[in-house]
């Protein structure tokens, strides 16, 4: 059986990295007996894993974790846990999974994100659409062998609209194609030739969603 | 929402910045205008250290139990935030409110090796608090501290206003009523410090003096106030079962140097290896009973939601019902809930590693051995009860049991050693590999390696050796060359410390007030993190030698004449003078002394009344 949590990071615990945060959560687990299943071998640890892994620095309403587990869980189990783990990390609900329902990690195709802006200059909706009409959005990044190389992230954009202060992105991720919420800033700095700060944009993600019949869906229906 | 005292800025370009944020599992958050007294405790050194240390989490635990204290805590910044601290000028913060050191009552410290001195004025300065005490002000913290190295408080006596010595359960309520009454009273900081010397186990330096010979060593050390004590007794706890231990100690968001439950067994210790200071000064031996240690290890499990327990003494083979707890351990929490044991200061006999075998990996743990000397004759000398015998025995019992790793530490330049001690190190690890490869091949197991460390001799306070002189530099630097040269390198691996660490050492451990000007040049020059190879830096000291013109081997190398007078002689650990005199010269006789348990030999602790001696 495998259970998807959506769980949130916010406040202070943004500056928790993933190895740490996974950590959190098995102490959870373990604080109130959650029926998690280990995997076999000499070292069994427990099967879980979290889809699209938050940078540093960035917090989320809609996290997604799938737990492995060997019975059914009790429900009061996660006030116990929300109660358990530090403030800024909590459990908002959670689904079973189907049999043949694949794991959150593999099928995550989006995020969207709200990134609140300190400087406001140049940003409008005008030059939003501007940047956005680019033949092609180039920025660097370094691949898994390390190499800079330069990439074309325009197909990832699917979405980008300025709401009062906040620029609202719908950006692809997952392991097909990944963009980055710093990576569409700092091209659209270059394209308005504004100095690119990352400190001037504090950044939320909002939700993950996979792909069925074409539609983005959150990863919570 | 907790506020931050750091932007994004800056906690974002530093590395851990989850170091600076507090917001641990079992955080104690406290409502302020219910509070008398802010106590800001800190272990001098990074986080990760800091967080993993059993004394900081009893006595965090022990101030915020009392509904008028509010106790949070301060680590050294590591160096990047050092920088931007200093460049922002900002000052100094705790971690849990967040708020400036400089506005607490308290600052207290816990000093756990000399070479986090620097760390100390360090800490200070970045509180915006002056270093020197009677450079304060009303408005500063009181700065107090305590742990192992304050057993020799001279070298920091400068820069702290008062020292606790021993246990902080004893007298900190009494401390935190005479500050409440002292400020009710309209009183000074004067005032409140004044009224700490009828307080049992407090040092306030600033109300003795001390006056030197013209060869350097002290001629008077008087108190200079009339309530001051002459003599200042160490405080024991008397019985363990009855203070408060911490059962939900914090759990930090990052990982700890230790990220495990920690079970305290017993404080003291029955042997009395004579190089050893913890095993003087923490006497005498107190065990806590098994079946609440059982109880406190279910609840700590459940309170943090750890998956490892580690046993805390100085020498667990020691404890009564080891083999009781132990069992209970594996059977009822390890199995249960897989929840792992870890055994340090375990004595490796069959019993031991039967209980290693149940609960380590043994592909990836090794059996430890702590001759310390590499001879018989030496450890003869030193009074550590551990022969040849048991250590070829231990390892052949090892390997049969598949563990193909041993890791031995030594001392060198102990007092009365010769070549052929150090050549001792090298002839017992090939005697270790002889034991490994006399076994038939398929009862050997895994990749046979020994790893061998070896540390410099620093003499201490409080210990049979604080007479002895410690070896100069160009002496270790030969014996260090010489048993590297010895050492089979196909099967041993061989690591030393750094021989200028120890001089300093050397330096700081039996050091006097002048020392205290040393340590805060070195600081002034740059000198912070000591203890880090990658930040030590020993120009820094030299120069504050230099200008300081404090010569190191009037206290590292030099030995010293039965009636002089030391340093830390004011301090009554319970253990006589006449004790660690008659030791020392049993252990150049190279005469053995039986362990607590054995035979009692009037080492003056029976006058505290309590744990082992007790039984007498």
């Amino acid at each position: 059986m495998t259970i998807r949590f959506k769980f949130r990071k916010t406040g202070c615990m943004k500056y928790i990295g993933h190895l740490d945060l996974i950590r959190l959560f098995q102490k959870a687990f373990r604080k109130v007996d959650f029926p998690i299943a280990y995997s076999s071998g000499y070292n069994p640890h427990p099967l879980l894993s979290i889809a699209a892994p938050l940078s540093v620095g960035i917090t989320s309403s809609g996290d997604y974790m799938d737990v492995k587990i060997n019975e059914n869980m009790n429900e009061c189990m996660i006030d116990k846990m929300n109660e358990f783990l530090p403030e800024g990390l909590d459990f908002l609900s959670y689904t079973m999974l189907g049999e043949s329902q694949k794991n959150a990690m593999s099928i995550v195709r989006a995020a969207t994100y709200q990134v609140r802006l300190k400087v406001l200059d140049k940003m409008t909706q005008e030059n939003i659409t501007a940047y956005l009409a680019q033949e092609v959005i180039l920025t660097q990044k370094k691949n898994k062998k390390k190499i800079t190389v330069e990439v074309d992230i325009k197909k990832g954009i699917y979405d980008l609209a300025l709401e009062k202060d906040d620029l609202k992105m719908v950006l692809a991720t997952g392991s097909v194609l990944n963009v980055k919420p710093s990576f569409v800033i700092k091209t659209l700095c270059a394209f308005l030739k504004l100095n690119y700060n990352p400190f001037d944009y504090v950044i939320h993600r909002e939700d993950l969603f996979y792909l069925r019949d074409g539609r983005l869906i959150s990863l919570d229906t | 929402m907790k506020q931050l005292r750091l932007s994004d800025d800056i906690l974002l370009s530093v590395e851990k910045p989850a170091r600076y944020i507090g917001n641990e599992i079992n955080v104690i958050s406290k409502d302020l205008s219910q509070i008398d007294i802010r106590f800001a405790i800190s272990f001098p050194d990074v986080y990760e250290i800091g967080m993993s240390h059993l004394g900081l989490s009893i006595l965090y635990d022990l101030f915020n139990r009392r509904q008028d204290v509010y106790c949070e805590r301060v680590f050294s910044p590591w160096h990047d935030l050092e920088e931007k601290l200093r460049e922002n000028e900002i000052p100094l913060f705790t971690l849990e409110t967040q708020e400036d050191v400089k506005n607490f009552d308290f600052l207290g410290f816990t000093l756990q090796y000399e070479m986090s001195y620097t760390n100390l004025l360090n800490l200070l300065d970045l509180a915006n608090i002056p270093l020197f005490s009677k450079e304060r002000t009303e408005k500063d913290p009181i700065v107090c501290a305590g742990g192992p190295c304050t057993y020799n408080p001279e070298p920091v006596a400068d820069f702290v206003d008062f020292f606790y010595i021993g246990e902080g359960e004893v007298m900190f309520g009494k401390i935190f009523d005479l500050y409440k009454a002292n400020r009710k009273n309209g009183g000074s900081k004067e005032d409140f410090l004044e009224s700490l010397l009828e307080v049992e186990g407090v040092y306030v330096p600033k109300y003795y003096a001390v006056t030197y010979k013209e060869n350097g060593e002290i001629q008077v050390f008087s108190p200079t106030h009339p309530k001051a004590k002459s003599v200042i007794r160490k405080q024991v706890v008397k019985d363990l079962d009855v203070v408060a231990y911490p059962l939900k100690p914090l759990v930090p968001l990052i990982q700890p140097i230790h990220d495990r439950v920690v079970l305290e067994l017993f404080r003291g210790c029955i042997h009395a290896c004579r190089f050893c200071q913890a095993g003087m000064v923490y006497r005498p031996m107190r065990e806590k009973n098994s079946d609440l240690l059982m109880e406190q290890a279910t609840e700590l499990i459940k309170n943090t939601g750890l998956d490892e327990i580690s046993l805390v003494s100085l020498n667990s083979s020691d404890y009564t019902d080891l083999k009781k707890l132990t069992d209970y351990l594996i059977d009822e929490i390890g199995r249960k809930k897989q929840v792992n044991l870890s055994l340090p200061s375990l004595r490796i006999d069959s019993f031991s590693l039967d209980i290693m075998q149940k609960v380590q990996d043994l592909r990836k743990s090794s059996v430890t051995f702590a001759p310390e000397a590499g001879t018989q004759r030496l450890r003869d000398v030193i009074n550590k009860g551990l022969s040849e015998e048991a250590i070829i025995n231990g390892s052949k019992e090892a390997f049969k049991g598949g563990w193909s790793r041993v890791k031995l530490y030594f001392m060198m330049g102990l007092p009365t050693e010769t070549i052929e001690d150090v050549e001792g190190i090298a002839q017992l690890g090939n005697k270790i590999t002889d034991t490994y490869f006399s076994l038939s091949k398929e009862s050997r197991k895994g990749r046979f390696k020994i790893v061998i460390s070896t540390s410099f001799f620093v003499p201490k306070a409080f210990t049979p050796f604080q007479w002895a002189g410690q070896d100069t530099y160009q002496s270790f630097i030969e014996k260090r060359n010489h048993l590297n040269k010895m050492i089979n390198k196909k099967h041993i691996q061989y690591n030393s410390h750094d021989a200028k660490l120890s001089m300093l050492e050397g330096v700081m451990a039996r050091g006097d007030r002048r020392v205290g000007q040393v340590i805060y040049k070195a600081w002034k020059n740059g000198a912070r993190f000591d203890a880090w190879s990658e930040f030590f830096d020993f120009d820094h000291w030299i120069k504050a030698f230099e200008e300081t013109q404090v010569e190191p081997s009037f206290y590292a190398t030099r030995k010293r004449d039965k009636e002089e007078i030391f340093p830390w002689d004011f301090i009554d650990i319970g253990v006589t003078k006449a004790y660690l005199w008659r030791e020392y010269e049993r252990g150049l006789q190279g005469k053995t002394t039986p362990n607590c348990r054995k035979a009692c030999v009037n080492c003056g602790m029976k006058s505290f009344d309590g744990g082992f001696c007790s039984d007498y």
